[in-house]
């Protein structure tokens, strides 16, 4: 179990250029992925991005057109699903109500043969790693979330799965529940160092959670990379717009060069910028947080004035929707700023912004401050 | 006159008690939530004030009008579930001109309004076209448009974003606030989600349990939690509940907690309270914790760094506090986050001690 030179380290689970089509339709477009040992990556996009399918091929319920499913460097093409090494947990955990959880915990291994004493071994080992002595002689329909996720997890984990394959287990529950099972969750497959693969639509739920995120969307693998450098460096229009809460602003906006500088002209502001920009690039779009727009009471430096059309109540927060251009600006303020129909003055933070081409979606360089 | 009133409403399912005596008034153009977890009652207080269910005991008032006996076809209320189900046959245009055929209106009466509301709900361009062709924001947003066509006393909405994506439930969350105040029709909303609740609402009703923990503005029951069960309902993550104690240093009190200790003002009121002086829970939000890599005098306590969520917009940082884990919100360029330890403190005033007894927090 040594974890010296883990940069060489064999990954858990290699995608190498996986596609998979459904009459000829893409569902999966060439996905590179590589997991490794102890890490917590999050497979996320919106409904019908192909997440499922790529989930799919991995625990071998589908084979993939092309491309190569890898698990601890063996190539799983074609293997049954319980030859695998794969570990799967489901939508709701689906524990077996009408057994005890004892009675759930050994299922597994006994439907795969694993001697007696072995079995006792394994069980001994996971309930007590996730605290389920006091339980094991309760029956599924008596447990409470926590349990029933523990137990759902300790069913997987006695197989001792290389990979863990969560899929979107949290979707169906009340926001307060899931808050505190995500925590469980995380603290166990820490404690472990157990590999997941966790599928969500949810990006806060994987924010919280992953140590990287792969972005999917329309069958394609948009950018893989740490919650902050999604955050901060969004590696397409698509990737800026699914993260975050409340959503990035998306301004149109042009460039244009007045003397020797560049001003980046908006419907209501001209800021002058510098750095890499160079050549005219058509039409673009500065993608801009709603934390990086700057709203005061009284006019400053770049400032113009806008007045509150909303305002959400976030609790922690509250989120301003401007009146601005054909659609609103959002910008994030502490409780109890303003109310609707005050009158703010609002400036853009471009140094934290993104430019982005608008037909292609790609993020160009960033704008400087001038 | 208040557009909905209940008064001292039961319902029983057998021995069950869903609803243990709830009184509510709405006032007309209020766009008012119920909220509350899984099997608190709200399903069942929808369907006694849409006529589905008969309360045990209780009376519901719209306009000023008694309709507890009345069907539901004789109330004039509309009921948006969270399955939404359009007529397949029927374009998006008919979908939101259904009730408005019944109502006796002028064809061009019906046009106008049918395009009027397919502008506010962005649907214009599918109002030719079946449903199946909708994606799933155009589906619900024309389901919208027909609970809302008919211009009804009371519009009920259930939990009408739950099956959708994250990322368009965020979407049409702004939109049912925008469309509220261009239509200022009375909205009853019912969701078990606190940010839906708090960021649409001009009032929310918390419910648990069958009754009632909590009525008021998002700001009163976030910043003013009447109960412990409201203060953990609410806020990502939600507020802590802390429990230390008391301690006399020559006549200066002090809130002794995680091994170390916090001024306590006189304003607080501590002495004599809760009949054990000794033992005194707080509740914090999560955002209210101060936090340094230092020690400060505002930031007293050293915890351990267990766990860092990264928002992007912030980060939350898991500190142990004895055998509880205390949640601080903090900036994300904040150099907490990179840190094994950290020194927090808090402030604390009367409105955050918990009555340990009640679980109410005084008042």
């Amino acid at each position: 179990m040594s974890t010296t030179g883990s940069a060489c380290a064999q990954p858990k689970l290699e995608l190498r250029q996986v596609c998979k089509y459904f009459d000829g339709q893409a569902a999966v477009d060439g996905a590179d992925i590589t997991l490794h040992e102890g890490e917590f990556l999050s497979l996320l996009g919106p409904s019908g991005c192909g997440k499922s399918t790529t989930l799919s091929m991995i625990a071998g319920f589908l084979e993939p057109t092309r491309g190569d499913i890898l698990v601890d460097g063996e190539r799983v093409n074609g293997k049954p699903p319980q030859r695998r090494r794969i570990g799967l947990v489901f939508q709701d955990y689906a524990v077996f109500t009408r057994l005890s959880v004892r009675a759930n915990l050994h299922f597994g291994l006994e439907s795969q043969g694993v001697p007696r004493k072995e079995r006792n071994r394994r069980v001994d080992r996971i309930v007590e790693r996730l605290n389920l002595g006091g339980l094991l002689d309760r029956q599924g329909a008596q447990l409470n979330m926590s349990e029933m996720q523990r137990t759902a997890l300790a069913r997987v984990l006695v197989t001792e799965p290389s990979l863990l394959l969560l899929d979107e287990p949290m979707s169906n529950l009340d926001a307060s529940v899931r808050e505190s099972l995500r925590r469980e969750l995380k603290l166990i497959q820490r404690d472990l160092n157990q590999t997941v693969l966790y599928v969500t639509h949810d990006q806060l739920e994987a924010m919280a959670m992953s140590d990287r995120i792969a972005i999917m969307n329309e069958g394609k693998i948009h950018q893989v990379a740490t919650p902050e450098e999604i955050y901060q460096s969004p590696g397409s229009r698509f990737v800026a717009e699914f993260i975050g809460d409340p959503p990035i602003n998306m301004i149109a906006c042009d460039l244009v060069a007045s003397d020797d500088r560049q001003v980046l002209k908006t419907a209501r502001h001209e800021i002058p910028v510098s750095g890499p920009i160079g050549e005219p690039m058509g039409e673009c779009l500065l993608g801009i947080r709603p934390h990086d727009v700057v709203v005061r009471r009284d006019a400053f430096e770049y400032s113009v004035p806008a007045t509150v059309r909303l305002v959400e109540n976030l609790g922690a927060e509250h989120v301003l929707h401007l009146d601005y251009d054909e659609e609103p600006l959002r910008a994030t303020v502490p409780p109890r700023f303003a109310i609707e129909g005050d009158e703010v003055h609002v400036a853009l933070n471009v140094g934290r912004a993104h430019l982005v081409h608008a037909e292609s979606g790609h993020v160009l360089e960033r704008p400087l401050p001038g | 006159m208040p557009q909905l009133e209940l008064a001292g409403i039961y319902v029983f399912y057998g021995e069950v008690e869903a609803l243990k005596g709830v009184d509510l008034r709405i006032e007309p153009g209020e766009f008012f939530t119920i909220v509350g977890p899984t099997n608190a009652g709200k399903s069942s207080l929808l369907k006694t004030i849409g006529g589905l269910i008969r309360p045990v005991s209780g009376t519901v008032w719209l306009m000023d009008k008694d309709v507890t006996g009345l069907s539901p076809r004789d109330r004039n209320v509309s009921l948006l579930f969270q399955n939404i189900a359009l007529f397949p046959t029927l374009t998006g245009f008919e979908n939101i001109a259904f009730p408005l055929r019944v109502s006796g209106l002028s064809d061009e009466a019906i046009d106008r309004r049918v395009i009027e509301l397919g502008k506010l709900l962005r649907v214009d361009h599918v109002l030719q076209r079946l449903p199946r062709t909708f994606s799933g924001g155009e589906q619900q947003r024309v389901a919208i448009g027909r609970a809302i066509a008919g211009q009804s006393d009371l519009l009920m909405l259930d939990e009408p974003l739950t099956n959708l994506d994250a990322r368009i439930r965020i979407a049409l969350r702004v939109e049912f606030k925008s469309i509220h105040r261009a239509l200022g029709q009375t909205v009853l909303y019912v969701t078990h989600d606190p940010v839906e609740a708090m960021s649409l609402s001009d009032r929310i009703a918390v419910l648990n349990d069958g009754r009632f923990e909590q009525v008021g503005t998002p700001d009163e029951i976030y910043h003013r939690p009447a109960t412990r069960f409201v203060a953990e309902f609410f806020g990502m993550p939600p507020m802590n509940i802390v429990r230390g104690r008391v301690a006399d240093d020559a006549g200066a009190l002090h809130y002794q907690v995680g091994g170390g200790s916090i001024p306590l003002s006189e304003e607080t009121g501590v002495n004599g309270f809760n009949g054990r002086a000794d033992e005194l829970v707080v509740g914090v939000r999560p955002e209210n914790v101060r936090v340094s890599v230092e020690r400060t005098v505002e930031t007293p306590l050293a915890l351990q760094v267990l766990w860092v969520e990264r928002y992007g917009s912030h980060s939350v940082l898991d500190l142990r506090l004895g055998d509880t884990v205390l949640r601080a919100r903090i900036a994300p360029n904040h150099p907490a986050a990179a840190a094994e330890q950290v020194w927090i403190g808090f402030e604390i005033r009367r409105q955050n001690l918990l009555d340990s007894r009640t679980n109410r927090f005084l008042a």
